[in-house]
């Protein structure tokens, strides 16, 4: 924005100047200030600029304290009338004018920017806002009035210091709008800081980005774990440029701070533009002599050196010591960084010097600091609170779901991670997947391109590629990809083979909380389950319980019936094919979403017990999923010992069915029929409900006879509602005075095998110091 | 942080905040409406604004640290049973009805030895004022049993009962003239707080009937210290007094009028004729103001500021807020180059908001000039306002 010294207007010269009739926004805005009540000391003055901007000058009335308003001025400078201008930009009212204090104004208060337009040197620009101006502009009906507000009441502390508390702290040198950042751990800086004055250098990258109106924005990181010394062999692999946009320079930075006990007790405003600049205020933090002297030891490398080319960006970061710890902080080092387009002056006889001098007219920018990677910083962000207890979390499958859900993770600083997929990162799967992958790395293991991804957030991540059955049964591997601090275990393989081995591992020998995670029927729906502490209720459990809920909720009756379908073998190459679920990736992202902020949830606050089960259906809008939720509480498990081990597991809710049917009976015995899910290759039966006794049974003091009359349409019922997985297992009754099953018993479970219903099956005896069982193995017996 | 003296706009009734650096909170009197009453503003919830300028202790219960209570008349108590807690901490609800909101914890209250009296023919008690003393008491109790208080217990009597009530509490009384900079336990290095009323009860019976309940009002100057300047602020405030007992404060002071200096002074009784005159302002012809009545309030530091209490003041009969009140008040403010406030009238007649002085090492320091709000009337000081989103 060039500055317009020339012609002014006075209200009421009719908006004209030398023929351009002034914007509606010039004169809206002139209005609007002259309106002000603050405004005082006649009309502003309004001054048109270069292609529609325009600035307006003003006096303000200050809000003096008593003792200061006969005077006219305030202890700390600040007049009862000061002089404001405002530069109004082009594009103005869709970016903020930029408020002018004048040259004289005091620039050592705290809450100033640092002035970026050297056409405004000496102008002092107040801070009124903590955030972006054009967002007061437009918040609210009179935005430019609440500008002013702002304005008018950040000149009232002024005056009497009150612009930041000093019991909170030092606030650092305000560094918003400046000319790009420089990205660095402050921590890991501020701890190579010792008590004697020093000056470190570092590699660092150093990225130039020139816009169209020649505004230069700068990005650089540095590499503060790798300090170097200046050599010219150092200089010789440095400074080239990459011939791409924006230039890229492989630079150092330099790091220069003061003894302890240099205190720079005194706010200083930001007005340096060049390097004499830079030195005056290394002085003023005393720090003079070590960037003197580095900037001698880079003279003479570059000497030897003999670059191509005279111009060497360099990014400078001074430490300041302040009197007390900064806002939020610990320490009193505020660290302050440049970065300097250093000149090699030219035109001093190079005869007899050893190093090549430094133009003090160089060019110096002030640039920002952001903080680098760290996973503090992404929990910040995320709104994570107080301090995370890093367990890992294992990712049992780097799939669509998987990968989705563990970048969400790290993304909000939780970590590290163990990834486990054997599968390989193929063309294909970037159409639903978290990685962005470019067509060279595919090929690869999805766990090491996941893990790579995950680390390029500053976090661990470590890919396991072999079979994850091989992984459990294989001690030594399965204690590095299980650590013992295992936090959580979150299993996206879709497959059930995957699903029942981890359900089988006892708790004893696989410790840690799994979240299972699936999607089916095409994403009409997803199931989320998470283990209760200790793994109980475990995976299989909550597998049960959530076909059981099928047998009530006709919508997810209905998804399991269309589902067969779902997994359809997609072309993925010439002969080759992959039975995956097509959808698109947005549909895996509304499902996974959630999913990860439960995981995140349970990670932040892990203290619930029970184990959860979570149903996402698919809104027939098709972009919001509707997620039901139930705790499923603690199963009862009893190990059978038969010809072989058996386990029976007796869900909480089958298990609260039983103890009030034997409280509606009290001394007389009663039971039913057990419905649930047997696997044989595990060799556990699951009990997810029961049927009532059929209406031909028979209950006494000393025996129970189930009858069989509708029995088999009711088995039917269920196991068609469930979608066929849940089927008859076994009969139980009650024996409210003890003991174990009778012959009577025994006799019962082998009449009702030749029923038909299904087999092995399960006799299961309620007895008030807990069940007994008796088996019937079936074809394993 | 500077410390910062608060005026609410609650019409002709007080309610003052001084919050210090460190947060603690001086509460003066309180005038809390219904929204229904508040006819000239209905926009304005003083509930509210009064909550958003106190803290909440660590189990999240909005406190003040001081309650003091000028003198047990309605506008200068209302709303005591609904918005604060009165009776053992042990008894709070911190589950109140949504509508309700939590009830605001007074960790120590400052009272003239009136609670002790009993009502009567001229000491008439509304409801408000009725729960005030009966919590006061009962912190006098504790006192009395225990010889010690803890926080939401504590209470400090200021001004000697004459009839000997007060015998016994010497650890928690402060006298006339007395200096103190004890609050809610801790000594305070950036407050204190001289005691100029109430003036101890005369044995005169014609005497005590002119010190009814506005008579009684604690009157307090209050020290700032800030940044070393040992006098930074000078606040003097005196709740209802009325003319005899300013002419009491100079007959006592008048040798040393350091002590009912100020820099800011809150009129006395809303801006009522009555705390500077015998005459009446509505009846009488040409009513003439006490001189001593004057004088006890004349003692304006450089660039002093006066604030008005009350309902917008305006050129006629009224009283209070008196016009004539108000022309005595800006005699005063012309010599030493001050500046008056009416509480009804700031910014904006129609649009009323907390009056905030900020207290620097140069003195006291009134808000910063800001723009209405386009809004008409209706909507009051809100602005209508966009909330910022995230992309």
């Amino acid at each position: 924005m060039a500055r317009n010294k020339g012609k002014t207007i006075k209200k009421g010269n009719k908006n004209v100047n030398g023929g351009n009739v002034l914007s509606q926004e010039a004169d809206c805005a002139f209005k609007t200030i002259q309106s002000h009540p603050a405004i005082v000391g006649g009309s502003p003055v309004l001054r048109p600029g270069e292609n529609g901007a325009f600035e307006i000058s003003f006096k303000i009335q200050v809000s003096m304290p008593t003792r200061s308003k006969q005077k006219g001025i305030s202890k700390t400078g600040v007049k009862a009338q000061e002089t404001v201008t405002m530069c109004f930009p082009k594009t103005y009212p869709f970016r903020a004018p930029m408020i002018l204090l004048g040259r004289n104004f005091n620039s050592t208060l705290p809450h100033i920017y640092p002035l970026i337009s050297s056409d405004k040197q000496g102008n002092v620009v107040p801070c009124v806002y903590d955030g972006p101006l054009e967002d007061l502009l437009h918040q609210e009906e009179d935005g430019l009035s609440k500008i002013l507000d702002q304005l008018s009441e950040w000149l009232k502390k002024a005056a009497v210091n009150d612009l930041i508390d000093s019991n909170q702290g030092w606030e650092p040198i305000r560094r918003d709008n400046t000319f790009g950042w420089l990205v660095y751990d402050i921590s890991e800086l501020k701890d190579l800081v010792q008590d004697k004055a020093g000056a470190l250098a570092f590699r660092c990258r150093v990225l130039l980005d020139r816009h169209q109106e020649n505004e230069i924005h700068f990005f650089s990181g540095i590499d503060y774990q790798k300090t170097c010394e200046i050599t010219p062999f150092l200089i010789q692999n440095s400074f080239f440029e990459e011939n791409r946009h924006p230039f890229l320079y492989i630079s150092m930075a330099i790091f220069v701070w003061s003894d302890l006990g240099m205190t720079a007790d005194g706010y200083l405003a930001e007005t340096i533009f060049c390097l004499h600049d830079l030195y005056e205020r290394a002085r003023e933090y005393g720090c003079y002599d070590q960037l003197k002297d580095i900037f001698v030891s880079l003279g003479a490398a570059i000497k030897k050196a003999t670059p191509p080319h005279n111009t060497f960006y360099v990014p400078i970061i001074l430490c300041a010591r302040r009197p007390c710890n900064l806002i939020g902080d610990t320490s009193p080092l505020e660290i302050i960084p440049y970065m300097a387009q250093l000149q090699v002056e030219k035109n001093r006889s190079p005869f007899g010097e050893a190093a090549v001098r430094f133009s003090n007219d160089s060019p110096v920018y002030p640039i920002g600091h952001r903080h680098a990677i760290t996973s503090k910083l992404l929990r910040q962000m995320s709104g994570g609170k107080g301090e995370l207890k890093h367990g890992n979390i294992v990712h049992i499958g780097c799939g669509s779901v998987g990968s989705k859900i563990a970048v969400h993770l790290a993304r909000s600083g939780q970590g590290p991670f163990k990834l486990i997929d054997k599968g390989f990162f193929s063309p294909h799967n970037v159409a639903r997947h978290a990685l962005m992958s470019p067509s060279e790395i595919a090929g690869y293991p999805k766990a090491v391109l996941l893990a790579e991804q995950i680390k390029t957030f500053q976090m661990k991540a470590e890919p396991f590629t072999t079979n994850i059955a091989s992984l459990c049964f294989d001690p030594e591997s399965k204690k590095k990809a299980f650590p013992e601090d295992t936090q959580l275990i979150i299993e996206s393989t879709g497959s059930m083979a995957v699903r029942e081995m981890l359900a089988a591992l006892p708790p004893e020998k696989f410790p840690g909380r799994i979240l299972h995670a699936a999607l089916y029927n095409l994403g009409q729906m997803g199931i989320m389950a998470l283990e209760g502490q200790n793994r109980n209720p475990n995976l299989s459990d909550l597998v049960v319980r959530y076909y059981d809920l099928g047998v009530e909720d006709k919508d997810i009756r209905k998804k399991f019936q269309d589902s067969p379908n779902a997994l359809i073998r997609q072309s993925i190459g010439h002969g080759c094919g992959s039975h995956t679920m097509v959808m698109p990736d947005t549909r895996i992202s509304l499902y996974t979403a959630g999913m990860a902020e439960r995981a995140r949830q349970v990670l932040e606050n892990n203290n619930e017990e029970k184990g959860e089960l979570w149903i996402g259906r698919l809104e027939s809008n098709e972009i919001q999923v509707n997620w039901r939720h139930i705790n499923v509480g603690q199963t009862d498990i009893l190990k059978i010992k038969a010809s072989h081990s058996w386990e029976i597991r007796i869900l909480d809710i089958a298990a609260d069915q039983i103890e009030k049917e034997v409280a509606k009976y009290e001394n007389i015995e009663t039971g039913g029929v057990l419905m649930g899910k047997i696997s044989l290759p595990r060799r556990c039966i699951t009990i997810s409900s029961l049927i009532e006794a059929p209406p031909d049974s028979n209950r006494s003091q000393s025996s129970f006879i189930l009858g069989t009359s509708g029995l088999k349409e009711k088995v039917l019922e269920i196991f068609n509602s469930s979608g066929g997985y849940l089927n008859y297992v076994g009969t139980w009754h009650s024996h409210p005075n003890g003991g174990g099953p009778s012959s009577l018993d025994r006799a019962c479970l082998e009449r009702l095998k030749k029923q038909g219903l299904g087999a092995p099956a399960v006799g299961l005896i309620w007895t008030p110091a807990g069940f007994k069982t008796i088996l019937d193995e079936g074809k394993l017996s | 942080m500077k410390p910062s003296v608060i005026f609410f706009p609650v019409d002709n009734g007080d309610m003052t905040l001084i919050k210090l650096s460190d947060k603690t909170t001086i509460l003066t009197d309180i005038n809390l409406r219904e929204a229904a009453e508040n006819e000239d503003n209905p926009a304005f919830d003083a509930a509210a604004a009064l909550k958003d300028h106190l803290e909440t202790d660590e189990k999240k219960r909005p406190y003040v640290d001081v309650f003091l209570l000028s003198h047990p008349d309605q506008d200068h108590c209302r709303g005591l049973k609904k918005y604060f807690h009165l009776g053992p901490l042990s008894e709070y609800n911190d589950d109140p009805p949504e509508e309700d909101g939590l009830k605001i914890v007074i960790r120590e209250i400052w009272s003239s030895p009136i609670i002790f009296r009993r009502a009567g023919k001229t000491h008439t008690l509304c409801e408000d004022a009725k729960a005030f003393s009966a919590e006061a008491k009962r912190r006098v109790n504790i006192f009395r049993n225990n010889g010690t208080t803890q926080e939401g217990d504590r209470i400090l009597i200021i001004g000697e009962d004459e009839n000997g009530k007060t015998e016994g509490l010497e650890t928690i009384l402060v006298k006339i003239d007395d200096i103190f900079s004890k609050i809610n336990g801790k000594n305070s290095n950036e407050i204190s707080m001289r005691v100029l009323g109430p003036i101890p009860i005369q044995e005169d019976i014609e005497k005590e009937e002119k010190l009814g309940k506005n008579h009684s009002s604690v009157i307090l100057q209050y020290t700032f210290s800030i940044d070393g300047q040992e006098d930074a602020c000078l606040f003097l405030s005196g709740g209802d007094a009325e003319v005899y007992i300013w002419e009491q404060v100079w007959e006592l002071n008048k040798g040393n009028t350091s002590a009912i200096q100020y820099d800011l002074l809150m009129t006395p009784h809303h801006c009522s004729w009555h705390s500077i005159s015998y005459d009446s302002w509505s009846k009488d012809e040409n009513p003439k103001p006490s001189q001593d009545a004057l004088s006890a309030l004349s003692q304006a530091r450089e660039g002093a500021f006066i604030i008005s209490s009350s309902k917008p003041i305006k050129n006629d009969k009224n009283d209070p807020p008196c016009w004539g009140a108000k022309a005595e008040y800006l005699s005063i403010l012309k010599s030493v180059g001050g500046e008056f406030f009416c509480t009804g009238e700031h910014p904006d007649k129609e649009a009323t908001e907390p009056l905030k002085f900020t207290i620097s090492a140069e003195g006291p320091q009134a808000p910063a000039k800001k723009s209405a709000a386009m809004s008409g009337a209706v909507i009051g000081a809100r602005r209508s306002r966009e909330p910022l989103y995230h992309g």
